[in-house]
């Protein structure tokens, strides 16, 4: 997108939209105070979590691989990495722990603080 | 003619109505529903108690009670109510008197459908999240709900009075206005729609200043109605 339409675009449509949401789920009710959910149905639970899970996907994840690629030095590097391991494990599922190991990054590294 | 016999005689003929019952499920199934799919997970991932989640439940379910309220103002005018006064008028009640009996009457009912989606949520609160402290939501709920509730029914009895038909032309705007979630200036926020939705976009934790103040136009406006409309009879017998 940066490339595509520029920088400020993506800041504003991809990257703030990301921070938001992180903001948002820091700040949730259930995160901060999970012991709300303990009177609450296996139903209600699983709406919760499967809302917060969604934040988690679309806005926190793409936020820890922009920190990966920071670690790894640039856009570049981090696309090479991506290119071999989608190659090695064509047809095959991809896990997270594959990620780790095939861009040689530590879940400390990029998780958000 | 007891002015208590005649109360309790209009509060039963409205709280037994047909269109009072119906209307008073309708309001209790939409809170329960926005209690169970709204308030339960929080407005905007907040608490289930904040600010924002209460005042868009109370905000939710202006639209049941200005309907509510509207219905019965429009009992009032009905051909066989109005026939009626001729025969009022020669008690020896003064007729302005038994209007106001009739306000009281109408006051009463709505305010108990009111109390119940309010009290339903105070006992969700207590009962799921262990939340009491509900001073502090009162407020909030009372400035959504009550001040729109006193114009409307100030303004109905005023309108009302002169053409019945009036009081569904404010019953299709209200209806408009919710359905279409139209945001009206700080002022004159009957629905509520602006507050909420700067209270969402988080730009203030509280309502603004001229919000506040269009409330207490509102109240102002609708208790000088009533009292004119108490005075102002137009005679429709002949």
């Amino acid at each position: 997108m940066k490339e595509y339409f520029g920088e400020e675009y993506a800041r504003k449509h991809f990257t703030d939209v990301w921070s938001e949401g992180w903001n948002t789920y820091k700040n949730a009710f259930y995160i901060q105070r999970p012991e709300y959910m303990v009177k609450l149905s296996d139903n209600d639970i699983s709406n919760i979590t499967g809302s917060l899970q969604s934040i988690r996907l679309y806005n926190i994840m793409p936020l820890m691989m922009l920190n990966g690629e920071k670690v790894l030095g640039g856009t570049q590097a981090f696309q090479q990495k991506l290119s071999e391991l989608y190659l090695s494990r064509i047809g095959q599922p991809v896990t997270y722990d594959h990620f780790l190991t095939a861009t040689g990054l530590d879940r400390e590294v990029i998780e958000l603080e | 003619l007891n002015r208590i016999t005649v109360f309790r005689y209009e509060l039963k003929r409205l709280m037994f109505s047909r269109e009072y019952l119906l209307l008073l499920a309708a309001v209790t199934a939409y809170s329960v529903s926005l209690l169970r799919g709204l308030v339960l997970y929080g407005v905007n991932y907040t608490a289930p108690f904040s600010l924002l989640t209460f005042s868009t439940y109370c905000y939710s379910l202006c639209p049941f009670f200005f309907v509510l309220l509207l219905v019965l103002c429009a009992r009032q005018f009905k051909t066989s109510e109005r026939g009626a006064e001729a025969i009022i008028k020669t008690t020896c009640m003064p007729f302005h008197i038994f209007r106001l009996v009739r306000y009281g009457a109408i006051a009463c009912a709505y305010l108990f459908a009111m109390v119940f989606p309010f009290a339903a949520c105070f006992l969700f609160y207590n009962l799921i999240i262990n939340y009491t402290d509900f001073g502090i939501l009162l407020l909030p709920g009372v400035l959504i709900v009550v001040p729109p509730s006193v114009f409307l029914f100030g303004a109905s009895m005023l309108f009302g009075n002169r053409k019945p038909a009036a009081i569904y032309i404010m019953l299709v705007g209200v209806l408009v206005l919710s359905a279409f979630k139209i945001p009206l200036p700080d002022l004159m926020d009957i629905i509520g729609t602006a507050a909420v939705q700067a209270l969402y976009e988080g730009h203030d934790h509280a309502f603004s200043a001229a919000f506040i103040a269009g409330r207490f136009v509102l109240m102002l406006v609708g208790f000088v109605s009533m009292i004119i409309s108490l005075y102002k009879s137009k005679q429709h017998y002949t």
